[in-house]
């Protein structure tokens, strides 16, 4: 049986969500964009009127202003924006019970098996783009597809530019369509993929189609080859409408206000960041065994940068285990540069029912210490108890409490 | 077959940790209401309650009835006081209080038992 597969991907979603609450903005030129003040002005959503100015999502705030004078800058709701796209995996809902959301404002939809309910595919997404345009008053586009792959095609590379919002992709025109474009439009080409692939003189999807794939194996592994079934069209993923619930890795990173070059403020904020991580794998009762270090250097035109790993004699979410391991990481791969944003990730995870228990130090000691902390903090705010080189000049703590992704709640 | 085959979207997946545990709530929610939902009732049913009802009232019987309450089940036992068709309330009086059950949330309802037969003074 043929899978129907559909990406349904909202227009200018923040920008579409606070039109939907202020219909007087309808018509002008919007922008949701974060404080200008500091590096998070930038453009998170521009509206259509926006974008016709020329406006592009992640620009400056004092470019937009330059491009179109008369547009109007909104800071974000970033809990209405949740709240929004949970309204609309209930709307999915209606039509099937495998719904997965991808990322705010994308969510895929297993349709396989409604046609008798909802008719043909076309006739399914546009009923769908009906009723989340009337009940959200956001634009939805969708992509169909055999799999979830030719559903995010679809949906990226045509449905976004054509008036309906809906494009359905199949193994038949998959081809056709696809292998004339660009190779940077095939999903998984990053900028750094697009410069070797270009080095081996391919332009388009097409061009990675035709070689074997075998070379590709050879060349950059198993990424190389989901690349080149990719390029065919071929995906082996599943809805998994629960895998929210499945914890592979806990991470937390941020974008800094300014470049820091001081290593002490890395690393007040490495420890804060450390925290936040290991606070969020104890709410999950869960310890972790890997470590991952991000560290982006300042440098826009020339990224640097690293992201390196390490894993751990044994799991644990204690802040204090973590933070050193982070620490020496740090050190060993910062090339000294000004750093513009850092990472930690904590990942094979297990639940932290077990605890190998030592002779020099009390470890149980240290487990119910973070426990009482996060109880605290749970309690009477994030700010409420904190470690002591959260008041340095460096820290972030105080700007980041009470915030969703870095943005005002 | 190697997971990176299988779960390219769920790897490149971006979720905020708030969005994230919003959807897991609802799912938690979902899998409450499921099990314990509210079944549909057949018309026979509902008229085999009526006239447990009506026996309970007249006799003043101990019942035992089931509410579906804030998506958790609750069992209540006591006399059946009073059942008023135009609100469609059930009042029981348990040990401790008189407890007000609205009809549509009773999921099962049965005799349990006959009242304590009262004593009389003696003289």
């Amino acid at each position: 049986m043929r899978r129907i597969i559909f990406l349904a991907d909202m227009e200018s979603f923040y920008a579409s969500v606070e039109i939907a609450r202020d219909p007087s903005l309808r018509g002008k030129p919007v922008v949701v964009c974060g404080d200008p003040e500091r590096r998070r002005g930038i453009v998170l959503a521009a509206n259509r009127e926006a974008k016709a100015c020329g406006i592009e999502t992640a620009m400056g705030a004092w470019e937009c202003r330059s491009l179109c004078p008369q547009v109007i800058f909104i800071r974000p709701h970033m809990q209405d924006y949740i709240n929004v796209s949970l309204q609309m995996t209930e709307i999915f809902e209606r039509f099937t019970d495998r719904v997965a959301p991808y990322s705010i404002d994308e969510q895929f939809l297993d349709m396989t098996g409604c046609e008798s309910l909802f008719g043909p595919p076309r006739e399914m997404a546009l009923r769908i783009n009906g009723e989340i345009l009337r009940e959200t008053g956001v634009r939805c586009r969708i992509g169909i597809g055999e799999n979830p792959l030719q559903a995010k095609m679809a949906c990226d590379r045509f449905a976004k530019k054509n008036p309906q919002g809906v494009f359905q992709l199949t193994c038949e025109n998959y081809a056709g369509l696809t292998w004339p474009l660009p190779i940077r439009d095939l999903f998984g080409v990053g900028f750094r993929m697009e410069r070797n692939l270009r080095r081996l003189g391919i332009k388009t999807i097409g061009g990675l189609a035709a070689l074997p794939r075998e070379k590709m194996k050879s060349r950059w592994g198993i990424n190389g080859e989901v690349l080149w079934l990719n390029a065919h069209g071929i995906d082996y993923s599943n809805i998994h409408s629960r895998s929210t619930e499945k914890y592979k890795g806990v991470g937390h990173s941020m974008t800094l206000p300014r470049d820091y070059s001081s290593k002490e403020k890395i690393e007040v904020v490495l420890l804060e960041i450390t925290e936040e991580v290991c606070r969020r794998a104890r709410g999950l009762r869960k310890v972790g065994r890997v470590v991952n270090l991000y560290c982006r250097g300042a440098d826009f035109d020339n990224p640097t940068g690293f992201s390196r790993q390490k894993k751990l004699p044994e799991p644990t979410a204690v802040t204090m285990d973590i933070y050193p391991v982070v620490l020496r990481l740090f050190d060993t791969h910062w090339d000294r540069l000004p750093v513009r944003a850092l990472g930690v990730s904590l990942s094979g995870l297990m639940e932290d029912r077990y605890l190998q228990l030592s002779l020099l130090e009390d470890k149980e000691k240290k487990v119910r210490l973070g426990r009482a902390m996060d109880e605290v903090r749970e309690r009477f705010g994030i700010t409420s108890l904190f470690r002591a080189s959260s008041l340095t000049p460096g820290s972030q703590l105080f700007d980041r409490a009470g915030k969703i992704g870095g943005h005002e709640a | 077959m190697n997971r990176k085959f299988s779960d390219q979207f769920l790897c490149s997946r971006m979720m905020l940790p708030e969005h994230r545990e919003g959807v897991n709530r609802r799912i938690r929610k979902m899998d409450r209401q499921g099990k314990y939902s509210r079944p549909l009732w057949d018309e026979q049913q509902w008229e085999q309650f009526q006239l447990l009802l009506e026996k309970a009232l007249a006799q003043h019987l101990v019942v035992e009835i089931t509410r579906v309450k804030e998506d958790v089940h609750e069992s209540i036992s006591g006399t059946l006081k009073k059942a008023d068709n135009l609100t469609g309330l059930i009042f029981v009086q348990t040990e401790e209080e008189i407890v007000k059950i609205k009809a549509e949330d009773v999921i099962s309802l049965g005799i349990i038992d006959k009242p304590e037969p009262k004593t009389e003074k003696a003289d």
